[in-house]
């Protein structure tokens, strides 16, 4: 199997993960490049490129909010959880133990 | 040595060129805000503000302008038959060139249409031979078909092999742009040599065929503009920075075209041919008075000048 499947079926397997990470870890406010480090600080690293397109979407889906505000004296858009998607991650978090539970046994 | 903020204003630039979502300026916003960022922790880290290197490799982590805009598209849009032909970096592209294609191609029957009615035609019989087959649709299929070919070609053998992007490429253009500037040059330059090809004429012994003063007042202002053309397409491959004028420079060439064919038409005719001319100088100097060639150059120059001050207008407007 050639580098570039590889690299495509870990991106597969990554995408549906991170949404979950981003519900999850903006329950509590924080702007693009906030949340970038946090996640990183507990060991997921998303790019900037996949990371801000994912936070538009989201919030399209409504799943997440969002504001404009000023801090440090730049503009910043701060995100945080919607009810909705807090509703939202309830639900996939009930599914990843599933699915994390079946994998244990399986792999 | 480039200065981050003018590195940052020429990615975003770029990225404004494929994002093609009513948001675009909030996009574009916010881009900048994490780019800022980025960059901001970096200079925290150093203790110093990042070199035009360091700022180009944050940018490199964004990821290529198209890519992200892409990434960005409310619902990324590729052509797919089966699987994808054309991909959602290229697909953007694809529409807008279909969307020029269209427009003046019924731009140009259009006018056909008018002058053929105009010019006495029966009104019935000229919408019969434009809307009926093959009539406006033959050339529209053959666009299709064409473009989408030429895309799909583009998707599988041409991006996979380009070079991963790096912000440092700025120094160089990407490459859909260069060979755009590239093919532009070598038209403009052609132009004028197709120019050059009557003052040959003239110079033939017998001089069955004489220009008039109205091609002579028609010359100049048509040379400079092509060279015009030429050269700034020249210099864009020299030096990609000057990218961000080429609305700016289109819409003055334009202007200026519009300008000169007015001169053009004061001047007809163009040439004359004696009694005694060949067949082959006869048709040169129908070739050279046919108002058609004009009306398609006022159309195009008109849609170009339309085209690039709604652009320029729309850079201002979102201008960050």
């Amino acid at each position: 199997m050639t580098n570039p499947s590889i690299e495509n079926l870990r991106l597969e397997l990554r995408r549906g993960s991170l949404v979950l990470a981003v519900l999850a870890q903006l329950q509590t406010e924080q702007y693009g490049y906030e949340l970038r480090k946090s996640l990183l600080e507990k060991g997921l690293d998303i790019e900037e490129s996949t990371l801000y397109p994912l936070l538009r979407r989201l919030e399209t889906q409504g799943l997440l909010t969002s504001q404009w505000r000023l801090e440090d004296k730049r503009e910043k858009r701060f995100y945080t959880t919607s009810e909705d998607g807090r509703k939202v991650l309830e639900r996939l978090r009930a599914e990843w133990k599933t699915i994390t539970a079946s994998l244990e046994r399986i792999l | 040595m480039k200065y981050k903020t003018e590195i940052v204003d020429e990615y975003l630039t770029e990225v404004g060129v494929y994002v093609r979502d009513p948001n675009r300026a909030d996009i574009l916003r916010e881009l900048r805000s994490a780019i800022a960022d980025e960059l901001d922790a970096q200079a925290e880290q150093l203790g110093r503000p990042p070199t035009a290197d360091e700022t180009a490799a944050v940018l490199d982590r964004f990821g290529e302008p198209s890519t992200i805009a892409a990434r960005f598209a409310a619902k990324p849009r590729s052509f797919t038959v089966g699987r994808p032909l054309i991909g959602p970096e290229l697909f953007p592209l694809y529409l807008t060139f279909l969307r020029w294609s269209f427009s003046i191609t019924a731009a140009v029957f259009a006018v056909v249409m008018i002058r053929q009615i105009a010019a006495g035609h029966d009104a019935q019989t000229v919408a019969q031979r434009v809307f009926g087959f093959p009539g406006v649709f033959l050339p529209m299929v053959v666009q299709l078909v064409g473009t989408t070919l030429a895309f799909v070609v583009w998707e599988r053998l041409v991006a996979p092999r380009r070079k991963r992007w790096t912000a440092r490429r700025f120094a160089s253009l990407p490459p859909p742009r260069r060979a755009i500037a590239a093919a532009g040059a070598t038209f403009a330059l052609l132009a004028i040599g197709w120019l050059l090809l009557p003052d040959a004429v003239d110079r033939i012994p017998g001089r069955v065929v004489r220009l008039t003063d109205g091609w002579r007042a028609f010359h100049l202002p048509v040379f400079a503009l092509l060279f015009a053309a030429s050269a700034y397409r020249i210099a864009l491959l020299r030096w990609p920075l000057l990218w961000r004028y080429v609305p700016a420079i289109r819409f003055a060439i334009s202007v200026g075209a519009l300008g000169a064919l007015a001169v053009v038409r004061l001047g007809y005719p163009l040439a004359v041919a004696q009694a005694t001319a060949s067949p082959r100088a006869q048709f040169i100097v129908m070739i050279l008075n046919a108002p058609t060639v004009l009306w398609w150059l006022w159309l195009y120059f008109a849609i170009c000048a339309f085209g690039y001050g709604m652009s320029l207008k729309k850079t201002q407007d979102s201008d960050l």
